[in-house]
């Protein structure tokens, strides 16, 4: 099996998930903030893998781009 | 959804969190050189050091009794030979700290007088921790115990 390269903004495949579904809304990352009551660096932050939320902020973003924390957070491991 | 004052969400609360813990560490560690330094390098007599020395005491004791009620240190079964080895180990370890600080950071001779009353005084004073802090880690305990069952 061939490892997958990520590019510097593909480090993470599960916040870019997150990434991914927050653009398919049409919400910047300052709208995104607003609604689940954080700053837009948290949310920036935590599309580049620089911060683990809590779960509560998890299921909050789930919520709002109606999408399950499966696909927003699960990791898997042979990203096939 | 609400924020906490300040605008300061989770993340930020996260980092005051850390940083407050490192200074609060960083400052308890200033302070103990500054009682040392005190103490054993300028020969000041206790009363030029003593609300130092209070405030790192009482510190210290509120910090750890706060730990363990609130389950900072997981105490998963409290037995009193656990609670019997816990004194004797403080008993043990003060004990040891009171005769090196006597005997050679201030020179007093080590007589058999001074050997029984620093025995009965760290034995008494550890007596009294060991009792309270195992009596709190136990209340937090039972706290834990009956959110977790509610």
């Amino acid at each position: 099996m061939e490892d997958i390269v990520y590019t510097e903004f593909m480090q993470t495949p599960d916040r870019m998930n997150m990434r991914l579904a927050r653009v398919e809304k049409g919400l910047s990352q300052q709208d995104l903030a607003e609604r689940v009551g954080v700053t837009r660096q948290t949310i920036g932050l935590i599309e580049k893998g620089g911060y683990n939320p809590t779960l509560n902020l998890c299921l909050n973003i789930a919520r709002e781009l109606d999408k399950t924390l499966n696909d927003l957070f699960w990791e898997d491991k042979n990203h096939e | 959804m609400s924020k906490a004052p300040l605008n300061l969400d989770e993340r930020n609360m996260d980092v005051i969190l850390r940083v407050s813990g490192v200074m609060y560490y960083l400052t308890l560690v200033a302070l103990i050189v500054i009682l040392s330094y005190r103490q054993f390098v300028l020969d000041q007599p206790l009363e030029a050091y003593q609300d130092i020395a209070n405030i790192l005491v009482a510190n210290v004791l509120v910090f750890i009794g706060l730990i363990l009620y609130l389950g900072g240190i997981s105490v998963p079964r409290m037995t009193i030979r656990s609670v019997v080895a816990l004194y004797l180990g403080f008993v043990v370890f003060g004990f040891a700290f009171t005769t090196f600080k006597y005997t050679v950071l201030l020179g007093e001779p080590l007589t058999l007088a001074m050997f029984l009353d620093n025995l009965l005084v760290v034995s008494a004073i550890c007596g009294i921790l060991v009792l309270i802090w195992s009596l709190i880690a136990y209340i937090g305990n039972r706290r834990i115990e009956k959110k977790i069952g509610s």
